[in-house]
């Protein structure tokens, strides 16, 4: 495999509140290789997107705090030690990021024009004029039908699948090596869905963009993502190819979301569900974090939270596969 | 037992809220002052003693003013004044508004645009221009500013119902009892009033301060609260002269404070009481 | 947009026409004829000569026709002739419009101009000093009466200092000049404007942090824009949204704080006149002093409403 672009290594991420201080996030290390998706799956609350803003530094600086132990390496430079006015360089410009509700994450009272010049004039010092026209090349690229007129409108005047292309556009406009796409297709109908999906692989394909695909819908992980990692509070307890991880997962928790697709070829009385909730940041287990919602618990994952283990290639944070400690699945 | 649980939340969240605390200690305080001083020291704010205009002394904490009344007794009845308006007249307003905010909201129609239509005329023409002009009709007296006050507060109060009318007329409970043949008045006094109890007192407490100033400023004008009586406004509009305010701040000084003090706890101790009934609610 | 005006101006219409029926209403109860307050002074009046003056005035005309025939006069600049003085309101009122405006205005601009960055550096600095600091302030000007800051205000500035004048437009004697109207405005402007820049301050500052917190104001961080753009080119504009609605809602309540103010500082304006013709139940002047006053507030409320279509996209292109 090729040089990684973005590598990660022991990300942990907590929270002041008024409780206490809480780890959102803790040991969580992945590579992402150029023109590859990683996928990060998870329920919400599991710590998807506080990885991803803490990596890009976006989480308030009162309130979150990024372990000093934490690297993020972009091309083999330090990240997590850069000042605020160097981190301005890299986001939007090296490493993009595309949001779940277009809708709230377009500036309500701003043109679309202005707000897609923004990233040409701030990372590659263009005029106005000039930022528009390769704005304007953007939304064409994305598929925005008459994007002259597009761009003196404001967002609410445009539909929800065309929003989400101007995302896609203002994010790829200075040709990022990483894309951050949190939840891209969430907000959206199925068919547009399918769309925007079919737009992201076919960008990729031409840029060779790394992706970073966070999301809770398998369906999209399956079509878009080579790599994959399953995340549970704050942890992540299973990484492998796609190919390996829908045809054999190993973790209980990826056991029960992959039993949770519905299928057609399979006719089921019943939706599989995980019984349950994640648990909050206040009220983690003492073991293992899954191991109240988990059929297979045993009484070691009430004591300790197992660690990432190497098993064939892959990696899974559960006993069941440590060496030792508990029989083979 | 859910209620009385909701009622300790509430007070445990407002314990925490210092300045709300520090605020209703010293409405508590102020209320004692006002209504024991006056036995205590044997106060007599209208009785006319030799030596008018007079400084500071033993006899005379405040000195006395140009008739010759004691100021610190008319200080202690001034807030009484001040107290009694403030509560009276939002008292009033309630009267006035939670009704019709109730009847806008449960009918709708053309009463709820008649109401609500009369509430903006309210609120946004002056309501110190609609009571000088009351004052003007009624003629000025304790009892004019006291009405007159209370009815200029009706819309915060029907606007705040009618919000919560329209709020809770669509809850299934509602529902149910409409469609299980129960009255309208029963609902709206049932169902509609107790969900509203939280916003109501909250803006009772904002009214309360507000009609205080209000009385003030009517008072300071002179189209307020008439002399002997005492009120905080009208000892602040006997010594608006420039020669007073130079020579003897004794005469303003005091009551001015007052007047600061008693409306900034009572806008404390509120924000505390919001911030303790409704902890989602914010400003 | 033009929708939304129409809609906006017809409602400002109905609100004008409320005000004039409840006015009238209301000084109609008045005690005492017209006609006495008029002819109060003149001896040997029988019974005969206030009913042909009545008959004159249109006053045994039933009341709905009375006030119709006012409202013509109004819509036609016509106030009618006050009884104190004798001349025309319309005359009066044209005198004390103008340092009415000049101290409400003035008030108004400032304390929005010294509001808004207040309030964004006190957002931005959360439960820093100077937040608390402002907090203080606000809750402060809130609780204040404005006649007792006035009158602290001329003991220090005024009496102590002596460096500011402490009532009129002008000083007596010396001419009207700019500069001698400025320094007379400086103690009641800065009166009027205090609780507001409390008000607003809070305001801006609630809503900017709200903003603040806004999905687009990350994605605008995302796309690697540095603090300061976020804030003055992102959530500057929306967190005016709100403020703009306060300063609405605060119209009214600046007026009533100008006729106390302008009476501390025997300021000729419209509040003083508002003082003196109560005291004469000069009836005619009342109603327009009131009338006006209401015309103004719909005209700021209109303003306000343009804002909100200039501010907020949505508003004006639904």
């Amino acid at each position: 495999m090729a040089e990684p672009i973005l590598e990660v290594t022991n990300l942990k991420t907590g929270f002041y509140s008024k409780q206490g201080f809480y780890n959102a996030i803790e040991d969580v290390s992945f590579s992402v290789y150029p023109g590859k998706t990683l996928g990060i799956v998870g329920e919400s609350g599991c710590g998807k997107s506080v990885t991803c803003m803490s990596m890009l530094k976006l989480l308030p600086e009162k309130s979150a705090v990024v372990d000093s132990a934490s690297s993020v390496k972009m091309r083999g430079q330090e990240l997590t030690t850069k000042s605020r006015k160097e981190m301005c360089k890299i986001r939007g410009n090296e490493i993009a990021m595309i949001f779940q509700d277009s809708m709230t994450s377009l500036n309500p009272v701003m043109t679309i024009g202005r707000q897609m010049e923004e990233p040409f004039m701030v990372h590659q010092g263009m005029s106005r004029r000039q930022a528009r026209e390769k704005a304007i090349e953007m939304l064409k690229k994305v598929g925005i039908p008459s994007p002259e007129i597009k761009m003196r409108q404001f967002p609410h005047q445009l539909s929800g699948g065309q929003r989400q292309r101007v995302m896609i556009a203002m994010a790829l406009s200075c040709s990022p090596e990483v894309l951050i796409a949190d939840e891209p297709t969430t907000a959206l109908d199925v068919t547009i869905q399918a769309q925007i999906v079919r737009l992201m692989k076919q960008l990729q394909e031409t840029s060779g963009t790394a992706i970073i695909l966070i999301t809770h819908d398998m369906g999209i992980v399956a079509e878009m993502a080579d790599e994959i990692m399953v995340m549970y509070a704050g942890n992540v307890v299973e990484k492998a190819s796609k190919e390996e991880l829908f045809r054999n997962p190993l973790h209980p928790y990826t056991k029960g979301l992959l039993a949770s697709i519905p299928s057609l070829s399979k006719e089921v009385e019943k939706l599989h569900t995980i019984e349950g909730v994640v648990p909050g940041l206040q009220d983690m287990p003492e073991g293992c974090r899954f191991c109240d919602r988990c059929k297979s618990a045993m009484p070691v994952c009430r004591t300790k939270n197992p660690d990432l283990c190497d098993r064939d290639g892959r990696k899974v944070r559960c006993f069941l596969y440590e060496e030792g400690k508990g029989a083979d699945a | 037992m859910k209620r009385s649980s909701y009622f300790r939340d509430v007070a445990g969240r407002f314990k925490t809220h210092k300045l709300a605390m520090a605020g209703m200690c010293i409405l508590l305080l102020e209320l004692l002052l006002l209504v024991f001083l006056p036995v205590v020291m044997d106060l007599e704010p209208y009785e006319i003693y030799s030596g008018f205009g007079a400084s500071p002394s033993r006899e005379h904490i405040l000195g006395t003013d140009n008739t010759g009344r004691d100021l610190f007794a008319r200080l202690i009845y001034g807030g009484r004044t001040s107290l009694y308006v403030g509560v009276v007249s939002t008292l009033i307003s309630f009267a006035i508004g939670v009704p019709l905010g109730m009847l806008a909201g449960y009918y709708r129609g053309p009463v709820e645009a008649v109401i609500m239509r009369l509430a903006d005329v309210f609120m946004s023409f002056p309501s110190m221009v609609f009571i000088l002009v009351l004052v003007s009709v009624l003629g000025p007296s304790l009892s004019t500013a006291t009405i007159v006050i209370g009815i200029m507060g009706w819309p915060g109060f029907a606007r705040q119902l009618y919000g919560s009318v329209l709020s809770v007329r669509e809850k299934e409970y509602v529902e149910a009892a409409k469609a299980v043949g129960t009255k309208n008045l029963p609902i709206m006094i049932r169902y509609i009033l107790p969900n509203s109890f939280a916003p109501i007192l909250i803006a009772f407490t904002f009214g309360v301060a507000s009609a205080i100033l209000q009385e003030s400023g009517l008072s300071f004008l002179g189209m307020g609260v008439q002399v002997p009586k005492a009120s905080w406004g009208n000892m602040l509009y006997a010594a608006q002269s420039v020669s007073v305010i130079a020579t003897r701040p004794w005469m303003w000084v005091p009551p001015g404070i007052c007047l600061l003090v008693t409306v900034l706890s009572i806008n404390l101790f509120g924000d505390g009481l919001r911030d303790a009934l409704d902890p989602k609610m914010k400003l | 947009m033009g929708k939304y005006i129409i809609k906006r101006l017809l409602i400002a219409a109905v609100t004008f026409f409320g005000i004039t029926v409840l006015v009238y209403i209301l000084a109609s109860l008045a005690p005492g004829s017209p006609v006495e307050m008029i002819l109060a002074g003149t001896s040997n009046l029988t019974q005969e000569d206030v009913a042909r003056m009545e008959a004159q005035m249109g006053l045994d005309q039933p009341i709905y026709v009375q006030y119709i025939i006012w409202l013509k006069n109004v819509l036609h600049g016509n106030l009618g002739v006050s009884y104190r003085t004798m001349r025309p309101v319309t005359e009066m009122l044209a005198e004390r419009i103008g340092p009415t405006l000049m101290l409400t205005v003035t008030a108004l601009i400032l304390a929005i101009v010294i509001a808004v960055p207040l309030g964004i550096v006190a957002a931005y600095r959360p439960y820093s000093p100077w937040d608390y600091a402002s907090s203080v302030f606000s809750f402060i000007g809130a609780a204040m009466p404005n006649f007792f800051a006035a009158m602290i205000l001329v003991y220090f500035f005024s009496i102590k200092l002596g460096i500011l004048p402490a009532s009129g437009m002008y000083d007596t004697g010396t001419g009207e000049s700019l500069p001698v109207l400025l320094r007379h405005m400086i103690l009641p402007v800065i009166t009027l404007m205090l609780q507001y820049v409390g008000i607003y301050t809070r305001h801006m500052r609630s809503s900017m942090l709200e903003v603040l917190g806004d999905d687009y104001v990350r994605t605008a961080r995302a796309k690697g824009l540095r603090e300061r753009a976020v804030i003055f080119l992102h959530a500057f504009r929306n967190a005016l949204i709100p403020l703009v609605t306060q300063v609405g809602l605060s119209f009214s309540a600046l007026i009533g704080g100008a006729i106390i103010t302008e009476q501390v500082f025997s300021w000729p304006g419209m509040g003083t006149l508002m003082v003196q013709s109560i005291n004469y139940r000069d009836y005619p002047t009342i109603m327009g002093i009131t009338v006006l006053i209401a015309g103004f507030v719909l005209i700021g409320n209109i303003v306000i409403d343009l804002l909100y279509g200039v501010l907020d996209p949505r508003v004006s292109r639904k």
